[in-house]
């Protein structure tokens, strides 16, 4: 897919450091969105998705560094031997993970619901889905499945049919997390009540990913093509795929598989930033039905899945949701 | 501290990276890259939010170690060596996120530490005190003491130093070389031969040491105490003299060497490690039978049970435990032995004589990745009989209970 060329729209540095390779642009772009999503208090929601437009515009077309989920956490394990041998290059794998999780421990999880790009996407098709939609589908539980059957055939046949560079398509990580996601959805649309117990599979996504780090294996995330040069069809079909499926659950990759998201969420367990219940609190479930990931049941919000988009605080309608700081006052 | 406070202070800091940025204007000597310049300031003002933040909960004096702290980290690696700059950035931002959080901000040192002193293997430092901080924390945050907080840690730091070297050197090695070298074929054959006689002898053990430590738990005889001290002898005599010892026997023109012939077949190798093995078995196993409540046994028998259906009903399921911790025990012993297999029956070749074969013969590097395989293969050996042992026994126990 040479024709569709590289998409970045600098080929030198934005801010290099001492005048090196290495780009401090993407560690600043990072605080200074963590800061402006921190300050914004009124119409936060579309000021969120303005940020998240902005932060596909930077690191999409702009800076080389990659905010892909697996790099994210493959860059680092390969970064954390080099300091003190190659000190440049060691802040040039490093600082993404850190800044991100070193902010998720104070913030919480906010790279997830304001900057993250494979999350802002599959946001962007999510709301494509028509009002409650779901629900009528889960009526006719063999067609749903019949059809994500097809979906996934289709997948596989058409990546297959046009994956000509490699020997085999299984070498693909992309593609792989790509199908098994689709087969975890089949699952959480099929099966009611799963959703919970699923979105402990991104511990086994995590642990298979340490795995082929400590292994020496390179694997890619399904939506990384967008950020590196790798520019082949089955990474982009595999994009779609992630995009495609959060139309059945939205962010689907986010609650059931993401590794990062994993990570920035043991990281918002012990974050000072909390979204709190008060006592205004009436019991009209308004928060669990706009939440992104189903973080909130029973009017309780759910650390470990919370994205930290505010938007169940946002739209409650007693105000009784807040987020704030520990020992705040 | 104040809102109104902190906002000054953040000003303050912003005038300061203002005279980094245009001080030459001013007529001042200070120069820094304005992206640098950017990302120093960036760094400063999340600390002192961080730092704020901080002093809502916590006292003073917190607030001043984490002031101490940064300025450390802004001494070393930002003045002292304009090399290590870029991490100041990477290592101010998850200070000041985790300062907090005293099992992360031990972790967070331990790093620093372990790659400004621990070179050219910081992965391996930080991987081994970091465990041992861990175990040592999670046992304070279940109520052991002080005094055995700090034993724990520095019992486990100083055992985590024997091994360190296994660490630093099973890093360089990528599981492809590890593949390749497996795959190169004069490389399984003595690494399987190694399994197999470990195997082997410890089933020889197994079988005559278990009856034996049943035989001297139950009796008394007057010469027992040196029996006992005589079956430690293999531990104590230097392994190379002890082969010296067989071969004088089963050589050639020793008294057994004509009627058959051992050493330099794989009974050879399993007769070694048979010796220098038996030892471990027979003692966990001692200590285990000695362990049976004799009432037990003694109820048993008045109910008219024979001496074997105490032994298999009774001593050998209570004892099996400390049995099979033996028999680990002695199937690690018997895998990593050179000295007298070497002597006795150098062929067929175990893993362990060809690593010393070829340290001694093609250097170390031709050595390190056949070693680091049989480091690998034992440890997944032994890790696996440890899991079955408590998934077993565990079962067992709660079986037991019910």
């Amino acid at each position: 897919m040479t024709g569709f060329a590289n998409w970045k729209l600098l080929h030198h540095n934005l801010a290099p450091f001492y005048e090196s390779y290495v780009e401090l642009a993407a560690f600043l772009a990072l605080l200074l969105l963590v800061a402006v999503s921190m300050t914004i208090r009124r119409r936060r929601q579309l000021w969120r998705h303005v940020v998240q437009a902005l932060s596909i515009a930077v690191f999409f077309f702009l800076i080389s560094t990659c905010l892909g989920v697996f790099g994210l956490v493959r860059n680092a394990w390969f970064g954390l031997e080099l300091p003190g041998k190659d000190d440049l290059r060691a802040f040039y794998w490093l600082a993404p993970t850190v800044a991100i999780l070193g902010l998720s421990f104070t913030f919480g999880p906010v790279f997830c619901g304001w900057i993250c790009p494979t999350g802002a996407l599959q946001e962007l098709v999510g709301s494509l889905r028509l009002g409650r939609q779901r629900r009528r589908w889960v009526r006719w539980p063999l067609l749903v499945a019949a059809l994500l059957a097809a979906g996934m055939v289709a997948y596989l046949t058409v990546v297959s049919a046009v994956f000509s560079t490699r020997t085999s398509q299984l070498e693909d990580s992309a593609v792989l997390w790509a199908s098994a996601l689709a087969a975890v959805v089949a699952v959480a649309v099929l099966r009611r009540g799963s959703d919970r117990p699923l979105k402990r599979l991104r511990w086994v996504s995590l642990a298979l990913l340490l795995a082929l780090c400590v292994a020496g294996i390179t694997v890619t995330s399904p939506v990384h093509f967008v950020f590196s040069n790798v520019h082949d069809w089955a990474s982009l079909l595999s994009s779609l795929m992630i995009m495609g499926l959060s139309l059945a659950v939205m962010r689907a990759w986010c609650r059931y598989l993401c590794p990062f998201g994993l990570l920035c969420s043991l990281a918002g367990k012990v974050a000072l930033r909390r979204i709190t219940v008060t006592s205004g609190c009436n019991g009209c479930n308004r928060c669990a039905t706009v939440c992104g990931t189903s973080a909130i049941e029973q009017g309780r919000v759910a650390p470990e899945s919370c994205t930290m988009c505010l938007a169940c605080v946002d739209a409650c309608p007693q105000g009784a949701l807040l987020e704030r700081m520990e020992g705040g006052r | 501290m104040r809102r109104g406070d902190a906002v000054g202070v953040a000003l303050l800091v912003v005038l300061v990276h203002a005279l980094l940025a245009y001080g030459e204007v001013a007529g001042l000597r200070l120069r820094l890259p304005h992206v640098v310049n950017a990302a120093l300031l960036a760094t400063n003002l999340y600390a002192l939010l961080a730092l704020y933040l901080l002093a809502r909960v916590r006292p003073w004096g917190a607030c001043a170690l984490f002031m101490a702290g940064y300025g450390l980290l802004f001494a070393v690696f930002f003045l002292y060596n304009r090399e290590w700059q870029p991490l100041f950035f990477l290592y101010a931002v998850f200070y000041a996120s985790v300062f907090r959080l005293p099992f992360a901000h031990g972790l967070f040192w331990i790093y620093v530490a372990a790659h400004t002193l621990a070179q050219p293997y910081p992965l391996a430092a930080f991987l081994t005190v970091g465990a041992a901080f861990s175990a040592a924390y999670a046992a304070r945050r279940r109520g052991a003491g002080r005094l055995v907080t700090a034993l724990l840690f520095g019992g486990l730091l100083a055992f985590g130093a024997l091994l360190y070297p296994l660490l630093c050197f099973a890093s360089p090695d990528s599981v492809q070389t590890l593949l390749r070298t497996w795959q190169a074929g004069d490389v399984r054959g003595p690494i399987l031969t190694s399994l197999l006689s470990a195997t082997l002898s410890c089933l020889v053990v197994v079988a005559f040491g278990v009856p034996l430590a049943h035989a001297l738990a139950q009796s008394r005889f007057p010469g027992k105490p040196i029996v006992e001290g005589a079956i430690d002898l293999p531990i104590l005599v230097p392994q190379s003299a002890a082969g010296v010892a067989f071969l004088w026997v089963l050589g050639e023109k020793g008294p057994l060497g004509s009627v058959m012939h051992i050493p330099g077949t794989l009974a050879g190798v399993v007769l070694a490690q048979v010796f220098v093995s038996a030892p471990f078995l027979i003692k966990a196993a001692l200590t285990a039978f000695e362990a049976v409540d004799p009432e037990l046994e003694q109820a048993a028998r008045t109910e008219g049970a024979g001496e074997l259906s105490i032994l298999g009903r009774i001593a050998l399921p209570i004892a099996s435990r400390g049995i099979f911790v033996g028999a680990i025990l002695a199937w690690s012993r018997a895998v990593s032995e050179v000295g007298m297999v070497a002597v006795l029956s150098y062929y067929p070749l175990t893993a362990p004589i060809l690593v010393f074969e070829r340290s001694s013969q093609a250097g170390i590097d031709q050595a390190r990745p056949i070693a680091v395989l049989l480091v690998l293969w034992c440890l997944w050996v032994f890790v696996g009989l440890q899991f079955l042992r408590s998934a077993t026994f565990a079962r067992w126990v709660r079986g037991g209970a019910s």
